[in-house]
């Protein structure tokens, strides 16, 4: 018994080393050559390189939601997670080549490089080229702002981190690919740490009181620089989008089409 | 001893299951039957370079003569040319009139399509899912 035990256990070990090593291997696909990670001198008020997270949300489980919040995300209809539906009935903005809006773009596996300018910081998402602009010339944010996919943002530092807020967020957008909801009255801080030469923390904490009913503050997210990389030209393109959805995701998901 | 490695096999699947990112694509896995590989032989029709999704087209014709359509799911161009594929690689490869066999899993539906594994010619050249759902190995 106590023998069954220990082959249980030790077959546990070695799969999980497997499993961790093939996820490493595959996290690191194009991150060519990537350098060790500690004791590398760096300066914590340098953000640029180009950056890849691997996170899927702020965190796995959001705040209560609202009755409105809630009639939200019961609308939304994602081909992700533990409410997944086929594509071909589900409404993922993504699915029609809708912008995924901020912060969702984060979380979309795809790279991110981050410039510093002397009165910006740019964030250059991969997918679709996104341009992400945060004022750092000391504006203020407007009081009653019109929507925008990626919001406005400002950022300052306090002392090693960067705080970025950011509002007027469209609210078509969903917070990530599971279908959580924001309005168009969500305010978002983040607090970027560069922790090593080759890490990046963010913390990222949503007051949406129309959605949920107490901030949502995220888990550490973790961005990884890659250092032979290059941002890519990677448009999600409608028109070939739609031939998709109709030789392929459509049929797939039994759904015939039109 | 038997049930011991039983169990470790048990594990063993599952843990794998739950180390593909479930990210990894746009409702793959509630589209298509991971649990189980398939092979079709065809003839390519058309490959398709395309955003956000690549894509295979191929006739497979039965015994009696009937030909059904098939398609497949593949990567982002994108992913691909991280690989080191071009758009013409990949067309030289995937020629039009070209015996194909195409691994992959297909649809729940039922319908002829599969999310990508692997395409083999009849010369014997292989081409491979360069990550997400499909990829084997």
């Amino acid at each position: 018994m106590r023998n069954s035990s220990a082959r249980v256990m030790i077959g546990l070990a070695v799969v999980l080393l497997f499993s961790a090593s093939a996820f490493a291997q595959r996290g690191q696909r194009g991150g060519r050559g990537q350098a060790p990670a500690v004791s590398v001198p760096h300066d914590p008020h340098d953000l640029a390189g180009i950056w890849i997270s691997r996170g899927q949300s702020l965190s796995s489980q959001p705040p209560p939601m609202t009755p409105w919040g809630q009639e939200q995300f019961n609308a939304h209809k994602p081909s992700y997670g533990p409410r997944a539906v086929v594509p071909a009935k589900g409404n993922d903005p993504t699915g029609k080549c809708d912008p995924l809006g901020y912060p969702r773009i984060l979380f979309f596996g795809r790279p991110v490089e981050i410039i510093q300018l002397p009165n910006r910081i740019l964030e250059l998402f991969e997918w679709g080229r996104v341009l992400r602009e945060i004022w750092t010339d000391g504006r203020e944010l407007p009081k009653d702002p019109d929507p925008k996919w990626l919001g406005i943002a400002v950022g300052k530092w306090e002392g090693e981190t960067f705080v970025v807020n950011s509002v007027g967020f469209d609210e078509r957008a969903w917070i990530d690919h599971f279908g959580n909801p924001h309005s168009e009255e969500m305010l978002l801080e983040e607090r970027y740490h560069r922790l090593d030469r080759d890490t990046l923390e963010i913390t990222l904490t949503i007051d949406d009181p129309k959605t949920y009913t107490k901030p949502w503050v995220s888990d550490k997210q973790i961005l990884k620089l890659q250092p032979n990389e290059s941002i890519r030209e990677e448009f999600c393109v409608p028109s070939e989008e739609e031939s998709f959805n109709q030789g392929v995701r459509n049929p797939a998901g039994g759904v015939s089409n039109k | 001893m038997k049930n011991s490695w039983t169990v470790v096999f048990l594990v063993t699947i599952g843990l794998l299951i739950v180390s593909i990112p479930a990210s990894a694509h746009h409702g793959t896995a509630v589209s298509y039957d991971l649990s189980k590989l398939v092979s079709v032989k065809g003839v390519v029709v058309k490959y398709a370079w395309s955003n956000p999704h690549s894509q295979l087209y191929f006739d497979v014709t039965d015994d009696k003569g009937n030909v059904e359509h098939w398609s497949a799911e593949m990567n982002a161009p994108g992913n691909l040319e991280r690989a080191g594929f071009s758009r013409r690689s990949m067309f030289d490869f995937f020629k039009p009139g070209g015996d194909v066999t195409v691994y992959g899993f297909r649809s729940k539906a039922g319908a002829p399509v599969v999310v990508f594994s692997k395409a083999v010619l009849a010369d014997g050249r292989e081409f491979k899912s360069q990550g997400g759902p499909g990829q084997i190995d």
